[in-house]
């Protein structure tokens, strides 16, 4: 049963996809996401990130007005007089940041968890596995909080928080693939020629999760920048010294009545890359899972 | 399909009967409050309703309840005067007794009735509870009970402020002043009742219909905490609410002209006020912390920021509380200040921390941030410490800050309350020692006659000031938003208004 399903996985088949076009659908995802690539390494460049500086006599200024200093505020300015658009592209670079790192972080952990259990079983997958199941059936957010509570506001503390709460989902979808592939025929050759469990994890059972892990990756980037949202709108996240995007929607709360753009615009910018993410994650599950051609 | 389209539409009406019924618990919400309660909403929550309770002892917005809920022996009335509560007259037989005459026939919620001795017991109780309003007590030595209506007070050597600190001491019956359940369901003589409370969520308050002074016009009052202000706003503007305060100064606009609400202002005891470590370095130094104030444009921070909503300070008391003195400004000079940290060995500027809680007041951050910036103009890089009232609260006690921003009102609308209370080298509030002021705050809290008093206090308002104890930015105009069928509502200097004269006429 195995052997058939993972067949199809191999080289030939994964490669001949790739010919297909993408669906617009993906290329507004990738030009979205690309956008907000550029936005966050290159924005806090051009338009560099004051957290202190304050403009009092230009707060509460609607998009398009002109400053001081004559230069044009194209997302109005905030409650202390910062230029909402440089707010925005700060938070940009902290949301990747944190996005990418948590990924990282949390895929690293998932893949070795998900690769001792599913290759080795017995208590060792026991152990994770309930492990995993007891932190699943725990809401993601309120442990976030939880842990994010007592370590306190920083993008470090942050990042681990996410990771804490983000590694089962690595873990399982690799522990799949391990337990799918250490029974495969050219595993038990290996193991009968006399390869050891790292060689064999390394050589033989890993290229068959890389896949999986990728499309669980760029699916869980989106969840990981809204997480970060939420806390940083909590207060738990970013320390009022940096930029988030999380933060600037709380923050422009109480002015929804007089002054709409303050959380419309991070919240929209939000909703935007998170969409395209998932767009892109789409197209490239699309791309990677062979069973979705039929 | 047909069953689909039915599904869905039995669906549909279960949905729509769910948000119906919500609405209707909404609008009937407060079934402990009777029919006609003005529905008030104050800006933050009530957690306890004990008058002894000594986490809440000066805590606003159970102070606003406790009015409602209990008596005091002297009270405050709309022109901030002292004028006679529970005692009917009293005097002041030497420098160190004073006579209290209760009126007689007033009765507590419970129905038993009010005597000296239950003032003595919550006298005791004050005393033996550490709060905030401790140093307010701790001149007193003894009170004790002649006859049912007559309290004598003796005090260690003359107190002058004692009957304005009676303003603050909430009688209950002599059996519940340490009773627990005084905390959800207390029992006092006030002119309404409690009947419900949820902490941080709503309290519900019935007429007392055997109150001395008449009952209520009002049938009861229903006090719900909405945290969102842009909610609290919204409430007001479509009468789920019909009393707002304070609406903050950002909002004002959302008030303001629009149908069925108008807006009552009145200058508050309420302030701003950043205090300096000033038993750490390098705030021990008085010429780095004028470096500091003098850093700071109060005109363009407190004009800009709150615009209406608060005033530019001249002393470290609003001009309006009693005590009050005005300084001498200090004027914006950044280069002045930078300057003086030369002279004090700080030419390269400095790294320090500012601790504060957001929901301290109206633009609590942005003020900060606005301070923040500004220091940073002479060098001093001011770390932003945002964190929770109870970490706050705690680290402030405990004398753990380089600096930090609140609000403080001056409950009494006298300068014993903030100057008296807390800028003794005794209390230790904020690391400043200083005995020639130590002596002064004594003198002023004996001295009998207003005249000294307002001359010792300005004295004592002239050191403060000149020394830098902390920079004291802005006093708040509090601002009532109101229903218009809200007659007899007076705005309160102090936040806490008497809504005992108030009448709601169903729109």
């Amino acid at each position: 049963m195995s052997a058939i399903a993972a067949a199809p996985a191999s080289a030939p088949a994964a490669a001949e996809p790739r010919r297909r076009r993408l669906p617009v659908r993906a290329w507004i995802g990738l030009a979205v996401v690309g956008l907000f690539v550029l936005a966050a390494l290159l924005g806090p460049v051009l338009m560099p990130y004051d957290p202190v500086a304050t403009d009092l006599p230009h707060r509460l200024l609607p998009p398009g007005s002109r400053l001081g200093d004559g230069s044009v505020a194209w997302l109005g300015t905030d409650q202390v007089g910062r230029d909402m658009l440089t707010t925005l592209l700060a938070g940009s670079r902290v949301s990747l940041l944190v996005g990418a790192a948590t990924v990282l972080a949390g895929g690293a952990v998932g893949l070795v968890a998900g690769l001792v259990s599913g290759y080795f079983g017995g208590w060792a997958d026991a152990v994770l596995s309930r492990i995993g199941d007891v932190q699943l059936a725990f809401p993601s957010i309120l442990l976030a909080i939880l842990i994010a509570g007592v370590l306190g506001p920083s993008v470090t503390n942050v990042v681990i928080t996410l990771a804490v709460t983000r590694w089962v989902v690595f873990a399982r979808v690799v522990r799949a693939s391990a337990l799918a592939a250490r029974d495969l025929e050219f595993v038990d050759s290996a193991r009968v020629l006399g390869a050891g469990h790292p060689r064999i994890i390394v050589r033989h059972v890993l290229p068959s999760c890389w896949q999986p892990l990728l499309v669980a990756a760029t699916v869980q980037i989106g969840l990981v920048m809204v997480a970060e949202a939420s806390l940083s709108f909590l207060g738990l996240g970013i320390p009022p010294d940096q930029a988030s995007w999380g933060a600037t929607v709380s923050a422009g709360r109480d002015y929804l009545g007089s002054a709409w753009w303050i959380s419309t615009m991070p919240a929209a910018a939000l909703a935007a890359v998170v969409t395209g993410v998932g767009l892109v994650g789409d197209a490239f599950r699309d791309l990677a899972d062979p069973r979705a051609q039929l | 399909m047909d069953l689909r389209r039915r599904e869905f539409l039995a669906l549909a009406g279960l949905g729509a009967s769910a948000v119906a019924l919500g609405g209707c618990g909404t609008a009937g919400a407060g079934g402990a409050a009777p029919r006609g309660s003005l529905r008030a909403a104050f800006g933050q929550p009530v957690t306890d309703l004990d008058p002894y309770n000594a986490g809440t002892a000066v805590d606003e917005a159970s102070l606003i309840v406790k009015r409602l809920v209990f008596d005091t022996l002297v009270r405050h009335d709309a022109a901030g005067r002292l004028v006679p509560g529970l005692a009917a007259s009293w005097r002041r037989e030497n420098d160190t007794t004073w006579v209290f005459r209760l009126r007689s026939g007033v009765r507590f919620h419970d129905g038993s009735a009010l005597t000296a001795r239950d003032v003595v017991a919550c006298l005791e109780r004050t005393k033996a509870v550490k709060s905030a309003q401790s140093a307010l007590w701790a001149t007193v030595k003894s009170a004790r009970a002649d006859d049912d209506t007559t309290v004598t007070f003796v005090t260690d050597g003359p107190m002058g402020t004692l009957p304005v600190n009676l303003t603050l001491l909430f009688i209950v019956p002599a059996k519940l002043v340490a009773d627990p359940a005084q905390k959800r369901r207390p029992i006092g003589s006030g002119p309404f009742r409690v009947t419900g409370f949820t902490p941080s969520t709503d309290v519900e308050l019935a007429r007392f219909d055997g109150y001395w002074a008449g009952p209520a016009r009002l049938p009861g009052i229903s006090m719900p905490f909405i945290a969102e202000t842009s909610s609290a706003i919204t409430a007001l503007r479509n009468g789920d609410v019909d009393l707002l305060w304070p609406v903050p100064s950002d909002q004002l606009g959302e008030v303001k002209g629009k149908h069925g609400v108008r807006v009552a202002s009145v200058p508050s005891w309420t302030y701003y006020l950043t205090w300096f470590n000033c038993g750490r370095k390098p705030f021990t130094d008085p010429r780095v912390r004028r470096a500091m104030v003098q850093a700071l444009d109060m005109d363009e921070i407190v004009g800009k920021l709150f615009g209406a909503g608060a005033q530019r300070m001249d002393a470290p008391i609003p001009s309006t509380v009693f005590g009050h003195a005005a300084q001498r400004p200090y004027a914006h000079d950044p280069g002045a200040a930078r300057r003086a940290l030369r002279d004090a060995g700080l030419g390269d500027g400095f790294t320090t921390t500012m601790m504060w809680f957001d929901a301290t007041g109206p633009l609590a951050r942005e003020l900060a941030q606005s301070m923040i910036s500004a220091w940073r103009d002479i060098g001093v890089t001011v770390r932003p410490q945002s964190i929770e009232k109870a970490q706050w609260l705690q680290r402030l006690n405990t004398l753990d800050w380089d600096m930090e921003l609140q609000t403080n009102t001056v409950t009494t609308g006298d300068a014993a309350f903030t100057l008296g209370r807390l800028y003794t080298s005794k209390a230790n509030r904020m690391g400043y020692k200083n005995p020639a002021l130590d002596k002064i705050l004594a003198a002023a809290g004996q001295a009998a006659g207003s005249g000294d008093r307002a001359r010792l206090y300005a004295e004592a308002c002239r050191i403060v000031w000149d020394d830098a104890v902390g920079v004291f930015p802005a006093a708040l105009t509090t601002a009532y938003g109101l229903g218009t069928g809200i007659t007899g509502f007076t705005p309160a200097a102090n936040n806490q208004p008497d809504l005992s004269t108030v009448t709601r006429r169903t729109p």
